[in-house]
């Protein structure tokens, strides 16, 4: 009881000296690689376009984790939150340390969809760099175990008859909870942009709309309603994965298994800021093809109910633009961008 | 196993010494945190989690609840001593509180303010063990339609707060509408009058404008009054015990006992929870006051019911999170990813799939709840120490911690900018005798209002009978109506103006 009562008060410095260093954790680094010395020589700051405790923040803090634990790199990595302006500021890092080689960016479809809502004019490869698309989380149909919808297509055709048959929530407007149900949609024939959904500010809160009857249908990440759906709560009546996953989700049949073509990434991914140095960008694809191999990496894609799925530099980049191009044909049909 | 038997199993494991240390150490962090503005407990638990690895899971999740706890308390210090609200669920404890400073009196507003959380603290757990599944239940059929309702009622309940102009309290809420609309509209993601800046995109931080306007402003007041003043080298100092009265005992044990029910099922709602929270406690109070003039001009039933309804927040919502695995709060959002992190199932078996660890969190709250009494207690007369600080000393020092607390919030510069550009408006607001308070209300509902309004509406498919038509709704609409109706007729029995009201009017 003495040594656990030791590591607690340990652990506890620890956290303060977290807390008080998170605010001043300073820019790393300047200036691009020097060919005398080997990259990476000192600290890399990873920012992440997330508040603490948020996805992307837990994302950049699984990789700091496993890099180190499986000694993959020398590099010392610090984690800097800049959360708000919807990503647009951890972006803006790109242009600002053009050339440069110490920084990461972490970040999710924000980085095509705020250029199509015109919220920022940062765009890839002329701001920021792909280097490598990480892991990703699919997004799942769900309704409550007491509804008389068994599958996804019952779903589809009912909104086949009356698109306003149902209403749908998601968590927000524009995302991939939206694109989900968009994309579905159009695979299925149904008038997308005459859905009615709803945005309900954060899964949570979806969920308790969905149990309490407010609305028919959500789409949500599937570790978001995974703990209502093993209860017995509510029914997943599809999944956006390309094909049927292993674990919890065994069970849940995909859109392409009903006969609706559609597969929806819900990613997480790096990128580097504008012209990065070649030598940086193939390291750390080189480092993260090793680190999605481990077994770590395998553990921590399973604790969070995350889906492996690994792209590095162009393959990475050209999956945004195809997505982004579904994107913006999408969010036009529903009004939402001119 | 019935309840007691559970919670005296909960308390086995809980005090353990790790899990009681782990108790302390989160308490201590938690109080500073909720000094420190801007520092929120939501970061602060996120800021946790590498050390969550290293520790057992339930003595990191005590250590986690601890923080949580420890930021409401924490929270009322600076809005007492400097009117700087660390977070917006103390922000009504800034108004008595900072004037009650200013008369001498901080002392009492400290103990009352520990004490209150205290009590709010541990009623609000007994009421989470015994009622958690069944309010969870209820909970849920709280849609959009019934929250707007709720908010209309509650906005009906707080108009008590406008002060004697209608006039300027309604300028007041209008900018405070204003305030509430920029950033990225919810339904659609179009920007609203962001004016093409990516600062705006998420909305304009509800602490940025709380410090803005109360500190800020308050130090920009001080400046230009300062001739009325002796020569700037006076302090606030101290007057009489720093002990409750007898006659502060009497005024503020209803008022606390009132705010812990009040607070636990504000708690229980999702998304407002302990801010909604403070402002009905205060609220309610002020409506039934003897004399509600007293409220602004240093009240102690005005700290103690808002500190008290916070904490007794803390509670009601970690109901929705036990019985149904879904967040109320940021802060037990975060809690919910390290329960997963543990590969612990957060839902609707948690209690009884993982009851042991359930009943030692519970009874951690009760240690933790005494824990935090006993660290605020004894330094109170060292807290209030600050009021010796000659005043001109003590300005400029509200002006760096509410800057600091602005920029760390998102590393971001132009929310200090914004924190000064919201001082100088609370100060123009004085000037003109515009009351702070309804703008400081129109902020902190009306996103949450907006956005149930327009909700709601799009599930009945545009039809706005939905209001009247369920249930639930119609009876907080009936329950706003009717208290309109009573407040005038007995106004009129009882001949009683408006009063004008709180620390504004100078």
């Amino acid at each position: 009881m003495k040594r656990s009562a030791r590591f607690t008060l340990a652990a506890a410095t620890a956290a303060i000296v977290a807390i008080t260093g998170v605010s001043c954790s300073s820019n790393a680094g300047s200036g691009g690689t020097d060919g005398a010395v080997e990259y990476p020589s000192g600290a890399i700051e990873f920012a992440t376009a997330g508040d603490p405790g948020g996805g992307l923040d837990l994302f950049a803090r699984q990789i700091q984790q496993t890099l180190s634990a499986e000694s993959l790199t020398d590099a010392q990595i610090d984690i800097t939150n800049i959360g708000g302006g919807g990503g647009n500021p951890t972006m803006a890092l790109g242009r600002q340390r053009a050339g440069t080689a110490e920084t990461l960016l972490g970040n999710s479809n924000r980085v095509y969809l705020n250029p199509i809502m015109g919220t920022t004019d940062l765009t890839m490869g002329k701001d920021f760099v792909p280097i490598a698309q990480l892991m990703t989380e699919y997004v799942v149909l769900a309704v409550r175990e007491d509804s008389p919808f068994t599958s996804g297509s019952q779903v589809m055709e009912a909104l086949r008859e009356d698109t306003r048959a149902l209403t749908l929530g998601v968590g927000t407007v524009p995302s991939d909870d939206q694109l989900h149900l968009l994309r579905a949609a159009e695979a299925a024939g149904v008038a997308a942009e005459d859905l009615n959904i709803v945005a309900f500010s954060s899964g949570g809160d979806l969920l308790t709309q969905l149990l309490g009857g407010q609305v028919d249908a959500i789409s949500t990440g599937f570790s978001e309603a995974l703990p209502q759906y093993e209860a017995g709560e509510i029914r997943i009546l599809a999944i956006s994965a390309p094909e049927r996953l292993d674990g919890p989700a065994s069970g849940i049949p995909t859109w392409i298994e009903q006969d609706v073509d559609v597969v929806v990434e819900h990613w997480r991914g790096v990128f580097g800021p504008a012209d990065m140095p070649a030598t940086a960008v193939k390291y750390w694809e080189d480092t993260f093809e090793k680190m999605v191999a481990t077994d770590a990496w395998a553990d921590v894609l399973e604790r969070n109910q995350w889906a492996p799925l690994f792209r590095t530099g162009d393959d990475f980049g050209a999956i945004i633009e195809e997505e982004a191009e579904t994107g913006e044909r999408l969010l036009r049909s529903v009004g939402l961008i001119e | 196993m019935d309840t007691f038997t559970l919670l005296l199993a909960g308390f086995a494991s809980a005090l353990t010494l790790s899990n009681v240390l782990a108790a302390l150490v989160g308490c201590m962090l938690g109080t500073v945190v909720g000094i420190l503005p801007g520092l929120g407990p939501s970061t602060t638990v996120a800021l946790l989690i590498p050390v969550a690895f290293s520790l057992q899971p339930e003595s990191a999740l005590i250590m986690m609840l601890g923080v949580y706890l420890g930021a409401m308390y924490g929270g009322s210090l600076t809005s007492i001593l400097m009117k700087v609200p660390g977070e917006a669920s103390s922000v009504m404890t800034a108004i008595d509180g900072f004037e009650m400073a200013k008369k001498g009196r901080a002392g009492p507003a400290l103990a009352v303010a520990a004490i209150g959380s205290f009590i709010g603290g541990t009623l609000s757990v007994i009421g989470l063990m015994l009622f958690a599944p069944l309010i969870a239940r209820y909970a849920l059929a709280i849609g959009p339609a019934e929250y707007f309702s709720l908010m209309v009622a509650a906005l009906l309940f707080t108009s008590v707060l406008m002060g004697a102009d209608m006039i300027k309290g309604l300028v007041s809420i209008a900018i405070g509408l204003l305030i509430a609309v920029v950033g990225s509209d919810l339904q659609t993601g179009v920007p609203r009058l962001t004016f093409g800046q990516s600062t705006f995109l998420e909305g304009i931080d509800i602490i940025i404008v709380l410090m803005g306007i109360f500190g800020v402003g308050e130090v920009l007041w001080y400046l230009t009054h300062r001739n009325e003043n002796q020569r700037g080298g006076e302090r606030i100092g101290l007057k009489g015990k720093l002990w409750l009265t007898r006659d502060d005992w009497k005024r503020s044990w209803p008022a606390i006992i009132r705010s812990s029910i009040i607070g636990f099922f504000a708690g229980v709602l999702p998304g407002a929870g302990s801010s909604l929270a403070g402002v009905l406690g205060y609220t309610v109070e002020k409506r039934r006051a003897k004399h509600p003039e007293r409220f602004g001009q240093g009240a102690i039933e005005g700290v103690a019911a808002p500190e008290t309804a916070n904490n007794a927040a803390t509670g009601g919502a970690m109901i929705p999170m036990l019985t149904l695995g879904i967040p109320g709060s940021g802060t037990t959002a975060v809690l919910l990813v390290v329960f997963t992190i543990y590969g612990i199932q957060p839902g609707p078996r948690l209690m009884t799939d993982n009851a042991e660890l359930v009943w030692a969190l519970i009874a951690s709250l009760y240690i933790s709840n005494i824990l935090l009494l006993l660290l605020n207690l004894p330094l109170i007369p060292l807290f209030v120490k600050i009021l010796d600080v000659p005043v001109r000393f003590l300005m400029p020092t509200i002006l760096v911690i509410a800057a600091v607390g602005a920029y760390s919030m998102k590393n971001s510069f132009a929310d200090v900018v914004l924190l000064f550009i919201f001082g100088g408006i609370g100060f123009l607001m004085r000037r003109l005798g515009i009351p702070l308070v309804p703008l400081i209300l129109a902020a902190i509902l009306a996103p949450k209002m907006e956005q149930s309004l327009r909700q709601a509406t799009l599930l009945s498919d545009g039809d706005w009978s939905t209001f009247l038509t369920r249930p639930i709704s119609a009876v907080f609409l009936a329950a706003g109506l009717i208290f309109v109706l009573a407040d005038v007729i007995s106004k009129n029995r009882r001949r009683r103006s408006l009063i004008p009201a709180t620390a504004e009017d100078d």
